[in-house]
């Protein structure tokens, strides 16, 4: 009897063990979620949780107008041309990352509408509140890495 | 020369025969809901919604296999105002499928959004790249990117029609 209570005790002791694990590795995914600052200045995306995977939109530019038809900015660059319509503000230009340990996502893809170009991409956290995003064309060493800032809403 | 006009016609029948049969149906996704709880602000909001994929009860319908399929792709999107609202408070939405192996695709646009209407079609997108992919998955996400023009307490609650045109060979 004994022993029966004490294997049932190890095996809930056990699956809190694998539940609590399991919890703290999706903390550390979810601290990708948030709003984030380019280093230029000119954008906010706003990252989050699709079932597992991230991504991340535009949600504030400092220039929501194009300075030729003094519109919204829209996606003109889009090699689709049937997108060109879609509103820069909005717009997932971070695509299907998954976390990967080490602070690091991966997988994932991240879209510049300046030239309308969809790199592969690697984000890393090297400090709290830091993300490094470098975009790349098939290595990881053909690319450009740039920091960004979490933004804190007030 | 006639031994060679036989033998062509006898070729010709036989790669007629022995070629694939492709037949085009259309899958209709109906009533889905998508939903994102107020209060919502002005500017880009996401609203989502999850769906089993259509493919498999019309694999099973016609005694197929996925090698079967050809091409997907999205011909008709149709969103619509769950309640007695309208589409006056969007100003453009945008949608995409998801899901947990296959990236995110964009399907279409409606930008601006018509006032005074309670339903509305979505442009769909002319590069459809990987939507037999997404269908072959049993878990999709529908996501709707709604650009809201001002502060609401009002949820982005809309059903959501689909209806994907699929290419499938039947021999």
């Amino acid at each position: 009897m004994n022993m029966l209570k004490l294997s049932k005790l190890f095996s809930i002791a056990f699956m809190a063990i694998l539940v609590f694990g399991f919890n703290q590795e999706e903390n550390k995914a979810d601290r990708l979620i948030g709003l984030w600052e380019p280093s230029n200045g000119k954008s906010r995306i706003k990252i989050e949780k699709i079932g597992t995977k991230y991504y991340g939109k535009i949600v504030w530019l400092k220039e929501p107008l194009d300075p030729t038809t003094k519109k919204a900015k829209v996606d003109k660059n889009n090699v689709d041309t049937s997108m060109r319509n879609v509103p820069l503000k909005g717009y997932r230009i971070l695509k299907d990352f998954n976390y990967k340990e080490k602070d690091e996502w991966s997988d994932g893809t991240i879209y510049d509408p300046e030239n309308g170009t969809v790199y592969s991409c690697v984000i890393n956290m090297k400090e709290n509140n830091v993300l490094s995003i470098r975009g790349y064309i098939g290595v990881k060493a053909l690319g450009r890495t740039d920091s960004w800032k979490k933004v804190t809403v007030k | 020369m006639k031994l060679y006009f036989l033998f062509i016609l006898f070729l010709s029948i036989f790669l007629i025969s022995c070629s694939k049969k492709t037949s085009e149906i259309d899958l209709k996704i109906d009533n889905l809901s998508i939903f994102a709880e107020g209060e919502l602000y002005e500017g880009s909001n996401s609203a989502q919604c999850e769906f089993e994929s259509p493919l498999n009860a019309f694999l099973k319908e016609k005694g197929l296999t996925i090698e079967n399929l050809v091409s997907a792709s999205v011909s008709e999107c149709e969103l619509s105002v769950a309640d007695s609202n309208n589409f006056n408070i969007y100003s453009s939405i945008s949608m995409q499928l998801t899901s947990e192996k296959v990236e995110m695709q964009n399907i279409g646009v409606l930008n601006p959004v018509p006032e005074n209407v309670n339903t509305i079609l979505i442009k769909t997108a002319e590069k459809q790249d990987n939507i037999l992919q997404l269908l072959k998955e049993n878990k999709i996400f529908a996501v709707a990117d709604a650009n809201i023009k001002k502060d609401t307490a009002m949820n982005i609650d809309l059903k959501l029609k689909m209806t994907f045109k699929i290419k499938y060979n039947t021999k």
